[in-house]
């Protein structure tokens, strides 16, 4: 029953656009009102090895003691098996259909890792989000975390994690309560990412046309990367799905969708997105807009004296005017206005990315008149 | 007696005066050679042409190319490229045609320097992106420069502005910023970093665009 109440709400959703976008959905629960999940082996972005393995596994033992029904390892692998599964950072349409079908799973699990570092300071970064299954994949929870060994040194470094297993285990608790929030239904809007104006764009544009909506719908491609980091354009995708998500006025589509189409289709992007590229992504999934941009530089850290930096374009392409609704340019370093004591230094690629996002985020969402008021712009940006 | 003491006093007061007018002068002197060494200091004296026959006020969308590169980073074309589109955007006064698209209006027509196109390239170039202008430019700088045991960043840019439909050259202008200052040969500390100094070249080539 509750099933079909999940299926009819995001396919009338589909049909009309005020309806259509649903802000943080509730947990789809099958007829036993046990909601029943597949945890998807993890994505490796961070270019090195890591212990995926267990650190998913830490994860099912996390979400199996909130009562929730885990899809086993044997079964998934039968699954992925039968249809060729081999990409585990998304979900695509006919495998959230026929997951749904042959296994009864309500939603996928997706396990995302940014970062590991072991070492004297050891550092991690991960990002989960839940996707339903059935017709139309949608997110239902998004939630990252990057924390590092010495976020919070305290008095005489007691606070200081220097052991690797305490630290990702800290960081799944992190992403867990999330979770539970979010099956208690409490996590209507979730907490908006504090990001100061610090971490806002350094030039913006904001085109004059664009609406006051309440509720948008955006595709979000891959970032092209131009920068060092291998996987920066899909981490830094999976960053603004998340704070997009976050703002609790846009719907975001599943990127794995957004992958699967642009592969069937051949899309193929040289330098930025075309507009030619953006009317294929608007149209076959009817968004508002498309978001895309450049990685220019996105690294963790050379040295640990070496402050975390991030540099990236944000282009958005308007569905009415076919026309650049948003550009911008932000690039920060994660000691920027650390004056001293280290306070307010971001020790991680990943959070001060999420911070950055966040700001761009909540200026296309249109709230950057009350959050960012001295932004620093050439003086001609009229009241964009 | 009285008398001596008078004049004995407006001497030393002339003296006094004259003394202090001297020191006076000198400070202004040094005042003006200082502004004056401020106002050249980082290349803010670029040349620029402005065609006095171009209605600059019938330009509403630009198309800018990929930039060529002269120095000695493979990468810096497209950054400035890509700081001087956004910043240009964010003026409010230019719409300005996304670089994906005009890479593949570069690719369809078949444009095999697309740092310095022919007059038929632009006029195709023109109609193909609706566009009215078209930018181009050359990095002829960016990155570290030294002197001695100084050490700076700096970078050195000149953009052309070209009427799509005529191919006439309507604007050009240069900016070269940062380089080696007194404070980095006194101090050390290498400069600005090199995103400031490429933002305040591209800002200083805007306000040209615009004055």
């Amino acid at each position: 029953m509750l099933c079909s109440c999940l299926v009819f709400t995001l396919s009338s959703g589909c049909a009309d656009k005020a309806a259509r976008v649903s802000l943080s959905p509730a947990p789809p629960t099958s007829e036993a009102s046990v909601l029943r999940i597949a945890v998807l082996p993890m994505e490796n972005l961070s270019g090195k090895e890591a212990p995926l393995a267990d650190i998913r596994n830490a994860f099912i033992r996390s979400i199996a003691g909130q009562g929730v029904f885990v899809l086993s390892d044997d079964a998934l692998d039968q699954f992925m098996t039968r249809h060729r599964m081999r990409y585990t950072g998304g979900l695509d349409s006919s495998t959230a259909q026929s997951i749904r079908t042959e296994e009864r799973i309500d939603a996928v699990l997706i396990l995302s890792i940014e970062l590991y570092q072991e070492g004297d300071i050891p550092k991690i970064a991960l990002i989960s989000r839940l996707v339903s299954t059935g017709d139309t994949p949608t997110i239902l929870w998004i939630k990252s975390v990057a924390i590092a060994g010495n976020d919070s040194p305290g008095l005489l470094r007691l606070g200081m994690i220097y052991d690797p297993v305490e630290l990702r285990d800290k960081a799944i608790r992190i992403l867990m309560a999330s979770f539970e929030e979010y099956l208690s239904r409490k996590a209507a809007k979730q907490g908006q990412e504090e990001t100061g104006l610090r971490f806002g764009p350094k030039a913006a544009f904001r085109a004059p046309e664009a609406g006051q909506e309440k509720s948008y719908t955006i595709a979000v491609v891959p970032f092209f990367n131009t920068g060092m980091r291998k996987d920066s354009g899909d981490i830094l995708l999976l960053h603004f799905v998340e704070e997009l998500n976050r703002q609790g006025n846009f719907r975001v589509v599943e990127p794995g969708l957004v992958r699967n189409s642009m592969l069937n289709a051949r899309v193929i992007m040289n330098e930025g997105i075309s507009l030619a590229d953006a009317d294929f992504i608007l149209n076959t999934f009817n968004v508002d807009f498309v978001l895309s941009g450049k990685v220019i530089d996105y690294q963790d850290t050379i040295s640990p004296d070496t402050p975390p930096s991030v540099d990236f374009l944000v282009w958005a392409i308007q569905r009415v005017t076919k026309k650049v609704f948003w550009a911008s340019e932000s690039y920060n370093a994660g000691n920027d206005a650390v004056f001293m004591f280290d306070f307010g230094k971001v020790t991680t690629a990943g959070k001060l990315a999420s911070k950055m996002a966040a700001a761009v985020a909540r200026r296309i969402a249109g709230e950057q008149d009350q959050l960012l008021p001295d932004l620093q712009v050439s003086p001609r940006q009229t009241a964009n | 007696m009285t008398v001596e003491r008078t004049i004995c006093l407006t001497n030393r007061n002339s003296d006094f005066l004259d003394r202090h007018m001297r020191i006076l002068r000198i400070l202004c002197l040094t005042l003006l050679i200082s502004a004056y060494g401020c106002a050249h200091a980082g290349g803010g004296g670029g040349d620029t042409f402005r065609d006095s026959n171009m209605d600059f006020g019938s330009l509403q969308s630009v198309a800018v190319m990929p930039f060529m590169n002269v120095s000695r980073d493979q990468l810096a074309a497209d950054r400035v490229r890509d700081v001087f589109v956004i910043r240009l955007l964010a003026t409010g006064g230019l719409y300005v045609v996304p670089t994906g698209e005009v890479m593949k209006a570069i690719t369809t027509l078949g444009i095999s320097n697309p740092g310095a196109p022919t007059n038929e390239e632009m006029a195709k170039l023109g109609t193909a992106l609706k566009v009215q202008g078209i930018f181009t430019g050359m990095v002829r700088e960016y990155g570290e420069i030294r002197s001695g045991s100084s050490v700076a960043n700096a970078i050195s840019l000149s953009l052309q502005l070209t009427e799509a439909q005529t191919g006439r050259i309507v604007w050009s202008a240069s900016s070269t910023k940062g380089g080696i200052g007194l404070k980095d040969r006194l101090l050390g500390g290498g400069g600005d970093p090199m995103n400031d100094i490429t933002v305040k070249a591209v800002d200083d080539l805007i306000d040209k665009l615009y004055k």
